[in-house]
């Protein structure tokens, strides 16, 4: 499950900016894995700070999406905005999307912890099961944006 | 002379019009809601509405209006209730059967529940252990306190966990053993007492604990017991995952609520017959007493209160006091519903058996007279009343290509069945069975525990199909269909209902063969059944062989599949059986309205010559 040692695993591939919780990314993994599904994580460097948060893990996810086996990919931004992409998908178009918990709301303590949901989705995505509920979405995106960070990938 | 004929049905309002001079001129048809209960002086707006609304389509002046003819609007409201029979209650917590999407490890476990927290402790139970693990325990955290836990001793043979979190925990054991997840009120679980935990292999559904002697084995029941018992074997049945907890008061009671019995008279005999005994039964007894006086319940029972339900609605609707209301016909159909089960732990839901009534009654008299008035007044034209809805309707439908007398219709409506038949000499004759569109939609919604009535009208009306990526679907009938545009991620992998306006998912987690099952059966039961019922009682002698045409009519005929259904039901007899096409052109809708028409216009000519 470390690093991209063997390219050809069918896996969901996972990158993440380098400063992403640990947490966070260990409870992708496990939504990963508590669906049966392989699982493939690394971080990604050139980021530019300037760059909007949703907007890098949108293109983070496509980008990890059109190189997994099983056309799914996770990308997590910084402050651990999660977005799950398809292959097939425009990349404006995610599957799923899982924002930073609000840490002013009350939490809700029968709520799975935040990124196991997204991890479900992707393992989902790949085994052919309805997708968790997804929670509102609010996303900031600029097109001149997503091609900087396209670019970069 | 310019000539409107105008049909208020239950839920929309048709109008046909026609230039009658000796011969008639079909100019045209339209239809709108209707506005109020069919049969009140409400009803004038829509009539109104319709009127106007059809001259400007066939672009005649309404200035040149001369008649309005309305129909004798058959004063039948139905109405519909639905009890169930048997109820499964489970006393003491001691059972959980659910299918959690993913359990981890696979086989049975038998041992004494025990908390997690207790083995944390580095305490070492005697004995076969289940570990009970509550909310805010991190599956690694789990994981490693019970690999520690077998090194120092304990006997683990299987773990029940809050969470969804079995896969993770169980590949982190060193031991294999079955575990069970989303157990949401875990902290039920009685703790020190025998249990035992099965899981299945992929692809399977658990042997042990859904067999009664497969639970006496592992609990080392007596005869006495097992018979106890043996609710819960059924109620575990086909699951992927169960836990069985042996509490020393507990048992699940398989409580039969008394039904009580309907009392139905007519043709001069009063029958009783016990609901519980099944819709076949029921019907069967009625069949006996045609035509029915009325219908009444035991008070003090479930039919009772069901058909006293009944005249409560029909007592707001019409008016009238309860005890004037009288039930012509009843539509007795046995179904099931989903309920939780009470004491269950993780939201379990047992089919439960329940009969559907739906009833029909007859009210007094209707206020068309004075919707005639109001019309003629409005649109300063003469309007009457033309003649009565079973009539008109077979008359319109003789206008539909290839039919000939002797002809009957179903009229397949929302609120009730009817059916007409007109013999080769002229005579009509008309009935009005109780169920239609609006008891199947009842039984969709109960069956598939929808809980939503707009929800279970999508899955009456359109065909189901399976989205299987996101730029295709598997439709219920096996082919796939491409999209260009993705589809939405909300629809992934969902049954969906495919809607003009695109995918609705249904929110069940049924397979699609199922929801088409369901949804098949209601139709079959309401409209098969009610269709050979209905026919049988206008046919002279009862006998379906004797009739050559029937046509569908009303909004159900629209259906996708109801007319094939009926036809096929009909096939038997040697019947042309389809769908009315009025003036060849306006499909099932309109028959009565042009039946007015046509009827005036044959009186016309009568008197001309």
């Amino acid at each position: 499950m470390s690093a991209i040692e063997d390219q050809d695993r069918p896996a969901v591939l996972v990158r993440h900016a380098p400063s992403v919780p640990a947490d966070v990314l260990r409870q992708v993994c496990a939504g990963i894995e508590e669906e049966g599904v392989l699982h493939d994580v690394a971080p990604v460097h050139t980021v530019d700070e300037e760059v909007y948060a949703s907007v890098l893990a949108e293109s983070l996810a496509h980008g990890a999406a059109l190189q997994s086996r099983l056309d799914t990919g996770i990308g997590i931004d910084g402050d651990g905005g999660i977005v799950v992409h398809h292959a097939k998908l425009p990349v404006h178009h995610p599957a799923y999307a899982e924002q930073r918990p609000n840490r002013n709301a009350s939490a809700d303590p029968h709520a799975p912890p935040h990124g196991r949901r997204a991890g479900t989705a992707a393992a989902r995505l790949v085994t052919g099961l309805p997708l968790p509920q997804q929670q509102a979405v609010r996303r900031g995106r600029g097109d001149e944006l997503t091609a900087r960070c396209s670019a970069m990938l | 002379m310019l000539v409107v004929g105008v049909d208020i049905g239950n839920s929309t309002t048709e109008a046909c019009v026609a230039e009658v001079d000796g011969g008639i001129d079909y100019l045209g048809a339209t239809l709108t809601r209707t506005t109020g209960i069919k049969g009140t002086p409400d009803n004038t707006e829509g009539a109104v509405t319709a009127v106007r609304r059809a001259l400007a389509q066939a672009g005649r002046d309404p200035e040149r209006l001369d008649l309005v003819l309305l129909n004798e609007a058959t004063p039948v409201i139905s109405g519909l209730a639905m009890e169930t029979i048997t109820e499964t209650i489970i006393t003491e917590s001691t059972m959980i059967g659910h299918n959690p999407s993913t359990p981890g490890g696979c086989g049975i476990g038998v041992g004494t529940t025990a908390p997690i927290g207790d083995l944390a402790d580095g305490a070492v139970p005697s004995g076969p252990v289940i570990a009970v693990v509550d909310r805010g325990w991190d599956f690694d955290r789990v994981a490693g306190v019970l690999n520690t836990a077998v090194e120092l001793g304990t006997e683990l043979v299987a773990a029940i966990l809050a969470h969804d979190d079995a896969v993770l925990v169980a590949n982190r054991l060193r031991v294999s053993v079955p575990i069970v997840d989303e157990v949401g009120a875990v902290e039920r679980i009685p703790l020190g007492m025998p249990a035992a935990i099965e899981v299945a292999p992929q692809g399977r559904t658990i042997r042990t604990l859904s067999d009664s002697y497969g639970l006496a084995t592992v609990f080392d029941l007596t005869p006495e017991q097992t018979k106890q018992v043996s609710p819960v074997a059924r109620a575990l049945t086909g699951n992927r995952s169960a836990v069985v907890v042996r509490t020393p008061s507990g048992d699940v009671t398989d409580r039969k609520i008394p039904v009580g019995e309907l009392v139905l008279s007519g043709a001069g005999k009063t029958l009783r017959v016990d609901v519980d005994a099944g819709a076949d039964i029921i019907m069967e007894h009625l069949a006996r007493v045609q035509p029915l006086d009325d219908a009444t319940g035991e008070p003090g029972t479930h039919v009772g209160g069901m058909l006293a339900q009944v005249r409560d609605t029909m007592t707001d609707v019409t008016g009238q006091s309860s005890a004037e209301i009288q039930i012509r016909d009843v539509l007795a159909i046995d179904t099931f519903v989903p309920r939780e089960i009470r004491g269950g732990l993780a939201g379990e839901v047992a089919l439960e058996n329940a009969v559907a009534l739906a009833a029909m009654v007859r009210t007094s008299g209707s206020c068309m007279q004075i919707v005639a008035d109001r019309v003629s007044k409005a649109l300063g034209c003469a309007a009457r009343i033309g003649g009565v809805e079973g009539e008109m309707a077979v008359r319109g439908a003789l206008t539909t290509p290839g039919t000939d007398k002797p002809i009957a219709v179903l009229d397949m409506g929302g609120g009730s069945t009817d059916a007409a038949l007109l013999t080769r000499e002229g005579e009509c004759t008309a009935v009005h069975v109780a169920g239609a569109g609006e008891l199947v939609t009842k039984l969709i919604d109960s069956e598939l525990a929808l809980d939503n009535r707009d929800a279970a009208e999508t899955v009456k009306r359109y065909p189901l199909a399976k989205v299987e990526s996101f730029f295709h679907v598997r439709h219920e009938d096996g082919t796939v269909q491409f999209f260009t545009e993705p589809l939405p991620p909300s629809v992934f992998a969902r049954v969906v209902c495919m809607t003009p306006d695109g995918p609705v998912p249904v929110e069940t987690r049924q397979s699609i063969d199922h929801v088409r099952r369901v949804r098949r059966e209601a139709k079959r039961r309401v409209f098969v059944v009610n269709a050979l019922r209905a026919l049988r009682q206008v046919v002279p002698g009862g006998s379906l062989r004797v009739l050559d045409f029937v046509v569908l009519l009303g909004g159900s005929a629209l259906d996708f599949e109801i007319p094939d259904m009926v036809a096929d039901a009909l096939a038997g007899h040697g019947i042309v059986c389809g769908t009315g096409n009025v003036h060849g052109t306006e499909g099932p809708r309109n028959a009565v309205a042009s039946g007015l028409v046509d009827s005036y216009a044959s009186l016309a000519v009568a008197v001309a010559s």
